[in-house]
Order: C-alpha cells, then sequence, then structure tokens
C-alpha cells in the first residue's frame, strides 16, 4: 500500500501537477483486477481437472479390472471343482456346461481392449489370454452349451489336464493388475492432492489479491470523501460569500432608500419654515437669500426623491401598480404641471392627443405621470424659445418590442431645445449624466431623472427612445402598451358606491382607527385636506363596526390599540365575506422593524406606513391604489382649524366616549392645565429647540395639516385631551411599573407625531425600562416628563404655534 | 438402509402392485426353462414360496427397449426386455429390498424404490437378440444410463447385475 501520506493527496491536488500519482492508483487497480481474473481461470482449470480425473475414474473403474481379474480366477476354479466332481461321480453334465459359459463370459472382459491403457500387462497378458481362448475353443464342442448328451469322462479328463498349467499364469495377472490398479490409485492421488495444494496456493493469492483489492478501494473511497467534503465546504464558503455580499448589496441599498427617506423628513421641515419665513416680513436681501435657501432645498428634495426611486428600483421594491385611469386627463395635469414654468420662459405648450388613444387605461398614474413630467421638465429646461409639445398617439399594433396585450401607444415630447449630438445621445440615460459638463452648470438638475424614466418604462414592458439634432431640439419617444380599462374602475377594485359616483367627486372613504385621540385629529385633519372623507375609531372592533356599517375603500390601522389591536382587527376584517374582508388595510407603527412590516403583512394587511406618517406618503398610496379618485377630492377651500377638526360625527360607537369628542376648539388649547404666562417670560437655551423639539417633523406637519390644523392638534395633546400623560404620571407617581409600558407608548406615539423630541425619547426610555424602574427611577421619570412638558409647552408658545 | 422409511415404501409399493391386482394373483406355472425366480415377500406364486418365470411369460409383459452406453459394451447397445416392476407386480412382490442374484452367485442389494423410480429394464434381449450366458444373459438388469448423470455411477452399475437368475424380496 502506498503511504499514509496518500490520503491527503487528492485534496491538495486541485492544480493539475502529479499526473503520475494520480493514476497509479488506478494501475494498481487493473493489476488486481487481472491478477484476481487470472487467479479464478487458474482455480477454475484445477477444479475442472478434478472433476474429469473422478469422472475418468468412474468410467474406467465400471467394472474394476481388478474385480474382472479375480472373477475370472475364481469362475476358472468353479469351473474345475465341478469337473473334479464329475469326474468322481458322474451325472448331468448341466452344471459343468453353465460353469464353463460363466467363465467363458468372464473372458471378454479381461480382454486387450478392456485393459488398454489402464496396466501395462506385457506379453504375458497376450500370451495367457491367447492359452485360456484355446482352451475354450478346444472344449467347447463337448463343454459348451450347445453340446447335448453325456460328457464322456475321457473329455472330462482331458480338460482337467489343460486347465492345470493355466491357474498359475490367471493368478498373476490378478496380482499384476492389483499391483498396476494400486499404483495408478497412488499415482491419481498424488495429481489430486497436487491439485489440491495448487487449489489452496492459489486461492492463497487470491484472498490476497482480494484484500488488496478491499483496500486500495477503501482508500479511493476515502480519497473521494476527502474530496467530496472539499468540495462541500468549497461550496459553503462560496454560498456564505455570496449571500454575504447580497446582504451587504442588499443592506447599501436598503441604507441608501432609508437615509434618502429619512432626509426627506427633516428638508420638509425645511421647507415648511422656509415657506413660514416668507409670511415673515423681510427685507429684499433677506427675501432674496430665502428664495435661494428654498430654490436650493427644493433641488435637493427631488434629488432625494430620485435618489428614493433609483434605490427601490435597484434593490427591486419599485412596485409598478396599474389601475384604471382617464388618460386624457392624466395628459392635463402634467400639463398644467408645466404651463407655469413654460408661460415663464416664453414657450408654447402644447398638448395633442389622438382620436384613436383610449380614455380609460390600465397603468400606473403616478410613474407614468413621473415619467412624462420629467421629460416635459427636461423639454422646457433645455428649450430656451420656441415650443414644447406633448404628441400622443397610437403606436403599430404588431409592435413586437412591446409585449402582452392592450393599446401600443406613443408618447412624443418634442422641443425646438438646443438638441443634443451624437455623443452627448449616448450618454443620456447614464446615470448623473447631463448632455455635458457645462450643460450641467447651466441647467441644474440631479441627472437621475431620464435613467428613472426609461426604468420606469421598461418595468412598464416599455422603453424610452430619443431623437436630437443639435440646435434644433430633441424628440423623446416613450411606447408602452397599456390595456384598455372600463371606465373609472380598474378590475379587482372596490366598485364606488352609490352616492359617491355623483358628479362632484367627494374623495374616497377612509376610516382611520387609531387609540390616541391626537393621532386620530392629525390623521382626519390632513386626509380630510386631501378632500376625503374619513370616519374614525378608537380601536379594533369599533372599526369592525365601522367596516361592517359601510365598507371603507381604505383602511388606516394603527398596531397598538386596547380592547382589539390592530392584527386581532386586521384578521377579523379578513374572516368577513367580500367586500368588507377585501377592504384595503393600511399599517400605521411607530416601530420601523423589518419583522413588524413582515407581521403585519403575514395577517393581511397590504400596505406599511411608519409614523410619524408623511403627507406625501399617504398620498403616493393613495393614488397608487385609487389612481384619479385619489386626487379626485374637491380641493376645498383651505382648511379652518374649524373644518379640519374631526367633528363629523362617525358613524362607529367607540367604546372610547373620547373618540368622536375631540374639541373643535380654535387653537388656543381650552383651559390648558399649563400656565400660559410663565412660557413667555421663561428664559431658554439656544439648545432647547434641538433638544426638545423636532422641527422637521413640525415642518412637515405645518405643510400637511397646516399651522391651524397643526396648533390644532398640538392644543388637544398639550391639554391631554385623552388623558395619557396624566394616567402615565400616575402610573409613574404610584410606581406602577406593570402599566409603564402601555402607557408610555400612548405618549410616546403622540409625541412623535407632534415633533416633541424630549418628550418622545423619554416616553421611549419609560416604554422600553420602565419594567426595571425603581421607585425613584420613577420619581425621576416623572419630574423630567413633567418639565419636558413644561419646556416644550413654553417653547411652543414662544415660537408662537400656541 | 434406513429403517424408518421402509414402512413408507411398503406401502407405496403395495399400491402400485394392487393398481395392477389380478394379474399378480393368477400366475401361471412356467411352461419352459425356468430363467427368473422370485422370492420372499411375494404374493402367492406358482410353486415353493417361490414365483417361477420362463423366458415366454418374461415376453408376455410389456416389452420395453432402449439403447445405453454402458461399461461392458464399447458402444451404446439396446436392450429390450419387461420393466423390472412389472415383473415384481406379477410376482406380486412387497418388499423393499431386493437381492439379486447371478448364476454365478454374485449377490447384489437394490432399493426396490429403484424400479419404481426409473424405468429399470430386465432384459431378455441385446439389440434384439437373446443373450447366451457368456454374452451376461440370459437375463441383465439394465437401468436407463444415458437419462442422467446420477445414474452413470459406481452405484448403479453394481446394482446392474447380469446373468441374473434370482431375486429375493425383503
Amino acid at each position: 500500500m502506498p503511504p499514509a501520506t496518500a490520503h491527503s493527496r487528492p485534496v491538495t491536488e486541485t492544480t493539475p501537477g502529479p499526473r503520475r500519482s494520480r493514476w497509479r492508483p488506478n494501475h494498481w487497480l487493473l493489476a488486481i483486477g487481472m491478477g484476481l481474473v487470472l487467479a479464478f481461470a487458474a482455480i477454475a482449470w484445477v477444479q475442472w481437472r478434478q472433476v474429469s480425473l473422478l469422472s475418468g475414474t468412474v468410467r474406467y473403474e465400471g467394472d474394476n479390472l481388478v474385480w474382472g481379474f479375480y472373477q475370472l480366477e475364481s469362475e476358472f476354479l468353479h469351473l474345475r471343482d465341478q469337473l473334479r466332481r464329475l469326474q468322481l461321480q458322474p451325472g448331468p453334465a448341466d452344471g459343468v456346461r453353465q460353469r464353463f459359459e460363466l467363465f467363458a463370459s468372464r473372458l471378454p472382459l479381461v480382454g486387450p481392449d478392456r485393459v488398454e491403457g489402464l496396466v501395462e500387462f506385457g506379453p504375458q497378458h497376450q500370451r495367457t489370454l491367447q492359452a485360456l481362448q484355446d482352451f475354450i475353443g478346444q472344449h467347447e464342442a463337448q463343454l459348451g452349451e450347445a453340446a447335448t448328451g453325456p460328457l464322456p469322462p475321457a473329455r472330462v479328463a482331458a480338460a482337467l489336464a489343460d486347465m492345470a498349467p493355466l491357474l498359475a499364469p490367471i493368478h498373476d495377472l490378478a496380482l499384476i493388475a492389483n499391483q498396476a490398479i494400486a499404483e495408478q490409485v497412488g499415482l491419481r492421488n498424488d495429481a489430486v492432492r497436487d491439485q489440491i495444494r495448487l487449489g489452496i496456493g492459489l486461492t492463497i493469492f487470491q484472498s490476497l489479491l482480494t484484500l488488496a483489492f478491499a483496500l486500495l478501494t477503501a482508500r479511493q473511497f476515502r480519497t473521494l470523501l476527502g474530496r467530496r467534503r472539499e468540495l462541500e465546504r468549497v461550496a459553503e464558503r462560496l454560498h456564505e460569500a455570496r449571500a454575504e455580499a447580497e446582504a451587504a448589496s442588499q443592506a447599501k441599498s436598503a441604507f441608501l432608500a432609508n437615509m434618502s427617506h429619512e432626509l426627506r423628513t427633516p428638508l420638509n421641515g425645511m421647507l415648511g419654515m422656509l415657506a413660514l419665513l416668507e409670511t415673515s416680513r423681510l427685507d429684499d436681501d433677506q427675501a432674496d437669500h430665502l428664495r435661494t435657501a428654498r430654490q436650493s432645498a427644493t433641488h435637493l428634495l427631488d434629488l432625494l426623491n430620485d435618489i428614493l426611486d433609483i434605490s427601490k428600483l435597484e434593490s427591486g421594491r419599485l412596485d409598478i401598480v396599474p389601475h384604471a385611469l382617464d388618460l386624457p386627463r392624466l395628459l392635463q395635469d402634467v400639463r398644467s404641471l408645466m404651463a407655469l414654468s413654460a408661460a415663464s420662459k416664453g414657450l408654447t405648450l402644447q398638448l395633442v392627443v389622438a382620436p384613436e388613444v383610449p380614455q380609460w387605461v390600465l397603468a400606473d398614474g403616478m410613474r407614468l405621470k413621473q415619467i412624462l413630467f420629467n421629460l416635459m421638465s427636461n423639454a422646457v429646461k433645455f428649450t430656451e424659445h420656441g415650443e414644447v409639445a406633448l404628441e400622443v398617439g397610437a403606436g403599430q399594433a404588431d409592435d413586437e418590442t412591446l409585449p402582452g396585450d392592450g393599446h401600443a401607444l406613443r408618447f412624443v415630447v418634442r422641443d425646438t431645445g438646443i438638441g443634443m449630438d451624437e455623443a452627448m445621445r449616448a450618454r443620456l440615460f447614464q446615470r448623473f449624466s447631463q448632455g455635458d459638463a457645462s450643460t450641467s452648470r447651466r441647467y441644474g438638475g440631479t441627472g437621475l431623472g431620464l435613467e428613472i424614466s426609461r426604468s420606469l418604462a421598461r418595468l412598464m414592458g416599455g422603453d424610452i427612445a430619443v431623437a436630437s439634432v443639435p440646435d434644433q431640439g430633441s424628440r423623446f419617444t416613450l411606447r408602452l402598451r397599456l390595456p384598455a380599462a372600463a371606465a373609472g374602475r380598474a378590475p379587482g377594485q372596490p366598485a364606488p358606491r352609490g352616492p359617491r359616483t355623483g358628479s362632484p367627486p367627494v374623495g374616497l372613504d377612509l376610516l382611520v382607527v387609531d387609540d390616541h385621540p391626537v393621532n386620530r385629529k392629525f390623521m382626519a385633519i390632513l386626509l380630510r385636506r386631501m378632500g376625503h372623507q374619513v370616519r374614525l375609531a378608537a380601536d379594533g372592533l369599533a372599526a369592525l363596526g365601522a367596516v361592517r356599517q359601510q365598507v371603507p375603500d381604505l383602511v388606516f390601522m394603527d398596531l397598538h390599540m386596547p380592547v382589539m389591536d390592530g392584527l386581532q382587527a386586521t384578521l377579523a376584517l379578513r374572516a368577513l365575506p367580500a367586500p368588507a374582508g377585501q377592504v384595503p388595510i393600511v399599517a400605521l407603527t411607530a416601530d420601523a422593524f423589518a419583522d413588524t412590516r413582515q407581521r403585519v403583512m403575514a395577517v393581511g394587511m397590504n400596505f406599511f406606513l411608519s409614523k410619524p406618517v408623511q403627507a406625501d406618503d399617504i398620498e403616493a398610496l393613495l393614488a397608487d391604489r385609487f389612481g384619479a379618485r385619489a386626487t379626485g377630492a374637491p380641493p376645498g377651500p383651505p382648511p379652518s382649524p374649524a373644518e379640519a377638526d374631526p367633528q363629523v360625527p362617525t358613524a362607529v360607537a367607540a367604546p372610547h366616549q373620547d373618540a368622536p369628542a375631540v374639541p373643535l376648539n380654535p387653537p388656543p388649547a381650552p383651559a390648558s392645565p399649563a400656565p400660559a404666562a410663565p412660557g413667555a417670560r421663561r428664559r431658554f437655551r439656544a439648545s432647547d429647540v434641538a433638544t426638545h423639539l423636532d422641527m422637521g417633523v413640525i415642518g412637515d406637519l405645518c405643510v400637511g395639516v397646516t399651522l391651524s390644523g397643526y396648533r390644532s392638534v398640538l392644543g388637544g395633546f398639550l391639554g391631554d385631551e385623552s388623558g395619557s400623560q396624566a394616567a402615565l404620571l400616575a402610573a409613574l407617581d404610584s410606581a406602577d411599573l406593570a402599566l409603564l409600558r402601555e402607557r408610555a407608548h400612548a405618549v410616546k406615539g403622540a409625541a412623535a407625531s407632534m415633533g416633541l423630541r424630549a418628550i418622545q425619547a423619554l416616553a421611549w426610555r419609560i416604554e422600553r425600562e420602565g419594567a426595571t424602574f425603581s421607585a425613584d427611577d420613577c420619581q425621576a421619570a416623572a419630574a423630567t416628563l413633567r418639565a419636558d412638558l413644561d419646556t416644550a409647552r413654553g417653547l411652543l408658545q414662544r415660537m408662537g404655534f400656541l | 438402509m434406513p429403517s424408518a422409511h421402509a414402512p413408507a415404501r411398503r406401502l407405496l409399493l403395495a399400491l402400485l402392485l394392487a393398481a395392477t391386482g389380478p394379474a399378480a394373483l393368477a400366475l401361471d406355472a412356467p411352461k419352459g426353462k425356468v430363467v427368473l425366480s422370485i422370492s420372499g415377500k411375494i404374493g402367492p406364486g406358482n410353486a415353493a414360496g417361490r414365483a417361477d418365470f420362463d423366458m415366454a411369460m418374461l415376453e408376455a409383459l410389456p416389452q420395453h427397449s432402449f439403447a445405453t452406453s454402458t461399461p461392458w459394451f464399447k458402444v451404446a447397445r439396446k436392450f429390450t426386455g419387461p420393466l423390472l416392476r412389472d415383473v415384481l407386480a406379477a410376482a406380486g412382490a412387497q418388499g423393499a429390498t431386493l437381492v439379486a442374484v447371478a448364476l454365478n452367485d454374485y449377490k447384489v442389494e437394490i432399493p426396490a424404490e429403484d424400479a419404481r423410480k426409473f424405468k429399470v429394464v430386465l432384459a431378455t434381449r441385446l439389440d434384439d437378440k437373446p443373450m447366451a450366458v457368456r454374452e451376461k444373459g440370459p437375463l441383465f438388469i439394465i437401468y436407463p444410463y444415458d437419462d442422467s448423470d446420477d445414474l452413470r455411477s459406481e452405484r448403479y452399475y453394481s446394482r446392474s447385475a447380469w446373468q441374473l437368475r434370482k431375486i429375493e424380496v425383503r
């Protein structure tokens, strides 16, 4: 056997190297196999020889030759006795004659043809046989069976006389035969012994070969096993590496998406603050600075939106949600969005819709609008004079590059702008590339728009093509295949109910389920401003009743609620028969964890929004889901605080009487327990605003629900309409640890919605760690909470929110 | 001889004989020279405790013939005669063992089963001619050696008695 190092060799033998050593085991196997075959053949030959030896013995010993000679002698003696008896007592010759015949019949059995090849007798045998033959021939006439009549005594005497000299030779023959046969038996036994020895030797040899074969096989097997294990290890490592790489890439995309999303929040706040600032009295310089700041912020927001789209596209999280939409209306929207900027540059804006273009199609309105808006913005941006046109017509119906069914449509955005040369066009759809560096400086923009547009077009199964001549203009063609849809309604969507199909659209029927009155109020203001009808419910059970009474278009569902939480409510709703069981449900939660998202999807919720809720997220969601209807609300008058109030009686008999009883009073909160006066005189540190307030969220809220709306909900919160602060303080004062978690959670959600950063953080800490609080901890937390509430109130008063 | 098997064999033979029935009871007396005497456990017989057969009686039984090679002749020879089992049945034999005795007092034991298992012929003719004593006649027990390898062995060759004169049924 090869040395013990052998089995480690194949592992290291992954590189093309020692070929010799690789085929050596095969060589050995081959040699052993051939040896085995030869050994088997030899054994078979030996055994065949033994069998034939035995068969030969049987054949030749059939009537043992020695026995034959013995019988011959015996019969000879019998005959002699009979003759002698007859000589003494003459009588019938029958007995003698039969003996003669018997003796004669024995003679051929020892004849030359029988003996031949068995025993070498030599001439004596011949002579003796001849003498016996002569004897028989001589006396045949008288002694033979054929003879009849009495036998003369003279004949008997003659026969006896003839027999006398024959006895000794016959006896000799028997002896010689016996010796010869014994000799032969000895020889045969020797041969058999030799062959058996040979057989034993061969068997030993064969056993050794088999052993070697088994050892080699075992070694090969071990080698193979080792190699397989190694391969498995390598595969596992590769798998892990791939998973890690994928996870890293995913994490980056997710991070990018999250960051873009997170960045938008403070930016929105900033925009809101800037907008507020514009309303104040400013000198010209300040106004100019402010305008520049707003432009920068707006650009930044565009950039963030684009990055968000890109990262969503890259991580595959951007879904196209087709719904029925009114195409001419969508085109009009795009046109009116562009009208101002075109007019400000003195450009003619044209919209031409060919008559064969269907009115209702199935498409993702938001994304289609995004593409067209991007193309149109570019056209306006790069055109100094002349016109920008959007022409929509039917494309080639049998266009093979557009798979699927439906109308092949062509959206052409044409301008008379600076155009592009070949090189520019080649770079056009690449990320962050604009025409060239100079255009970038001159025209601004993110450089992501066209890439997003093309990606979106391709996601919809279409594409964007471009043709351009420098200084004459460009022509972007979006080709899409859009299926026709039944008017006003996409398949699988709830049919609009009777009263709301009337000509003045009344928006969507939305149900908001939240246990915290401030959150309910906030959502109600936000949604009503968008022109929708809002019903409110304070917990899952109430929501169930509201849905049973009338199925809303959509339900916003908080997760943490008393009586019946959002998950249970969703399960109960899904158990209802259609259409109530199929009502779309949006989860609202302050938990941004991935597993929360999975959990809400698992129970059958359709969407997920994390608190604090962003107005644009809701708008996007509603537009995605309901298309034109989401924006088909009456663009009502700027909401006054009174109107913004969710006074509209809810159809729900909420178990908590506080739900519909949200006070409707104008901003100055009702008999707030907090003394308003000290706030005015109070001193604040420079860092207090940043510590206590989240101006981003507050700005966002002002943008979303207007300043008066914010004032209203803020008043509600600081007035502790829900009693949640009092409840939390009571729990802290009595150190009732069991209640802390739930009560702190309620305060945390509301504070987060209001942008009250310090209170939110404190409530979050109590929620997280309250179960382990000591009595001192409770006292300290209560004191901090009271102080934070005072500070926040004071700050907000000073800033004019209260 | 495994004695445990003996009763079973006897029973079988009895059944066999019962099937051939009346023939055993009415055995005629031999008219010519007696060539075969069966004694021992036999039927009524036709002599004192014996069933004697002359050549005519043997040739009156159903004849069978086949050619087979034997150790005693260089080539295959044709043997003709009644089946041993028919002869035994004619004598009403009911034993488990047959002792065949030749003219020269050669004796050999033959299990009665052999007569039933094999088509053992009591040959009266060799190549269609009667056999003289010198030609191992007049009666020769012949097994169908060419039918099976097992039969071509010393055991059966030794049971193949020639110059047969008597059968003793035990």
